[in-house]
């Protein structure tokens, strides 16, 4: 009952969100109706007992990326008026897909149908069997580190590209010097708040902390390499929001962080290889250990620690980027 | 009793929060409303927590709902303080007629 009530409430401060992200006019306000999009969708996902799911929203979508919008937009940009409709176009497409995907899911199982076909086959063996075969409780992180490895190696490559293209696309701005508008748009002085300094300088330890325990921990509970690498990568980016981009290039520099990026990538497919040396398959963990169990959780470890290394960098590497013009 | 003892302070945070919330949409101006918003991440959230906290009944949910507690405490007032310090940075002042939170920070 009362999770009925949080789903309704939730799902009408989405659509509520929503539609004042189609009416806002102003960049700045955009990027705060995202930011609350995301924290609500987090706890939609934690009601659907995606924790998984809900730590990579927390970080990236309220987090990172708002962080990513707020390097790019400018006060300027700020229209006089702040909300107007869209056009009777625009609203007439949306309704239209609207009503489409909305015959789409008519289709669809019903909400928590044990007959649906995501519940059947495969679904009833990773279930009954995984903890014997693979050994850890966490069946999520068997799923996806063992059953599923190589779809998790595709993710990982997928962030590893993206990250590589953002860094072919990025201005060189080695060339000229940096523009002096570029710094700071919005609210210098925010940065220099002695209060925000002294409590988030504190936090970042724990922020690190935390993201460590989410990536060993990972095995027993909600969490893995993904989670980690958001947590961490926003612990660092903090730092570098607190001071600057460029003290922090100077702690961690760019070069690290690109080679951290394909650092991940490699670990993961190495471990792939290894198995194929051992005489097993591709990314069959098995063989790596004296005992099937012991060879998948030192395959999960080294597997899970190459995706942190990868989303963590990957994250730093954007931030860097989108703040090139700060000097 | 220390079934009474949480429920209570589970009692006392959500009153509390529905205080706050009151607050928020009574109050007339921006500095008044985050004064009653902060006290719904402060002291409601607070009070929710140390209530589970009674509840919890095992030694490791109690550690980490104590360590949300922390983090809580120091965030939630630290988050006020930068609103209302980014609102008056950018000329929004209590005595100024019309400076309604209607209008936001942004000029």
């Amino acid at each position: 009952m009362i999770n009925v009530v949080a789903d309704v409430g939730l799902l009408c401060l989405l659509l509520t969100v929503a539609l004042a992200i189609v009416c806002t006019r102003s960049p700045l306000s955009l990027v705060l109706l995202s930011g609350i999009y995301s924290i609500a969708l987090c706890t939609l996902f934690v009601i659907l007992d995606a924790v998984d799911v809900a730590f990579t929203e927390a970080a990236v979508g309220a987090g990172i990326s708002a962080i990513l919008f707020f390097a790019v937009i400018r006060p300027e940009d700020e229209p006089v008026t702040a909300f107007s409709w869209p056009s009777s176009r625009a609203i007439l497409l949306g309704l239209g897909v609207g009503v489409l995907l909305l015959a789409g899911t008519l289709d669809m199982p019903m909400y928590g149908d044990h007959l649906a076909p995501a519940h059947q086959h495969l679904a009833l063996r990773f279930l009954g069997q995984s903890f014997e075969e693979i050994g850890i409780p966490n069946v999520v992180t068997s799923v996806l580190a063992s059953y599923r490895g190589y779809d998790t190696l595709g993710e990982v490559v997928v962030i590893f590209t993206a990250g590589v293209a953002v860094l072919i696309l990025q201005p060189d701005n080695k060339k000229g010097p940096a523009k002096p508008g570029d710094r700071d748009r919005f609210a210098p002085e925010l940065m220099g708040n002695p209060v925000l300094k002294t409590v988030l300088l504190r936090m970042i330890p724990l922020v690190v902390l935390f993201g460590l325990y989410v990536q060993f921990h990972g095995d027993y509970g909600p969490g893995g390499g993904f989670q980690a690498g958001v947590i961490l990568g926003a612990g660092v980016i903090t730092y570098g929001l607190l001071s600057s981009a460029t003290r922090l290039k100077r702690i961690i520099s760019d070069k690290w962080v690109t080679l951290g990026m394909a650092l991940g990538v490699l670990v993961y497919g190495l471990v792939g290889v290894a198995g194929l040396f051992l005489g097993a398959n591709f990314l069959d963990y098995s063989v790596l250990g004296p005992t099937q169990t012991a060879g998948q959780h030192l395959g999960i470890l080294l597997i899970e620690l190459g995706v942190g290394l990868t989303v963590s960098c990957t994250m730093v590497s954007l931030y860097y980027c989108f703040k090139q013009g700060e000097s | 009793m220390t079934e009474i003892l949480g429920s209570l302070l589970l009692l006392l945070g959500v009153l509390t929060v529905l205080v706050g919330g009151v607050g928020l949409f009574r109050f007339p101006d921006f500095f008044c409303r985050l004064h009653s918003a902060s006290i719904v991440d402060t002291l409601g959230a607070g009070l929710v927590l140390l209530g589970m906290l009674v509840l919890s009944g095992s030694v490791v949910i109690a550690f980490k709902v104590a360590m949300i507690g922390a983090l809580i405490f120091f965030l939630s007032p630290m988050t006020a303080h930068a609103l209302a310090r980014a609102a008056l940075r950018s000329g929004m002042h209590r005595d100024k007629p019309g400076s309604g939170p209607s209008t936001g920070g942004m000029k």
